[in-house]
């Protein structure tokens, strides 16, 4: 899985640690999901997608894809 | 519960382990060598509790959680694999009782009480193990 957050998130000037406050997820959940390590719940990918100003196909890209 | 409360517990608790396993080692003066090695990773373990009970409560301040969805996720696959793994812990002591039993020169269980608290120490030992493992293999 491929992620732009980092992207997204530097458009917005915002650090990992200030997108897990507003997200509500600890500092290293947003470092994985950045790597595509995690997974994440479509939930916590609509929060973020949410708090980036984006859509969550924008921020996720699947392989295969 | 809230997230404050919950770090004092842990901290909390994990400090009174590591403080029992030190006055066990202090009060246990038939074996110097295990007496010390006990010691040791008492210390050691109430330093790494320290660090972790600083680290988390200044990310606390700072308004981040102590547990999200990931986290979570790693506690219900680390229990899950941990239960399995004590059924097997449980069934080991079981047969290591009845040895035991037949032969004086391996240590024994002083009583049921001695022998349930090693087997629910083991599975919180295990269920730690548990934990690294799969914290470990997400991140990977």
């Amino acid at each position: 899985m491929k992620t732009r957050i980092k992207e997204f998130r530097a458009r917005h000037n915002l650090t990992q640690e200030e997108l897990a406050q507003k997200v509500g997820v600890r500092r290293e959940t947003i470092v994985f999901m950045e790597k595509g390590k995690y997974n994440p719940s479509l939930k916590l990918a609509h929060d973020v997608a949410k708090v980036l100003k984006a859509t969550i196909d924008e921020l996720f890209e699947f392989e295969g894809e | 519960m809230s997230d404050k409360l919950r770090l004092l517990l842990i901290v909390g608790l994990g400090i009174m382990v590591a403080l029992s396993f030190i006055a066990y080692g202090l009060a246990n003066k038939s074996n110097d060598v295990y007496s010390l090695a006990l010691i040791a990773f008492a210390v050691i373990t109430l330093l790494a509790i320290a660090g972790y009970g600083v680290r988390e409560y200044k990310n606390l301040e700072k308004g981040l959680k102590l547990k999200d969805e990931r986290t979570q996720n790693i506690e219900r696959k680390a229990a899950a694999n941990a239960f399995y793994i004590s059924l097997y812990l449980l069934l080991a002591f079981g047969w290591y009782c009845d040895m035991a039993a037949g032969n004086a020169s391996l240590p024994q269980f002083r009583d049921v009480s001695q022998a349930m608290s090693v087997a629910v120490g083991g599975m919180a030992l295990i269920f730690g193990l548990c934990y690294l493992y799969v914290k470990k293999k997400e991140e990977e």
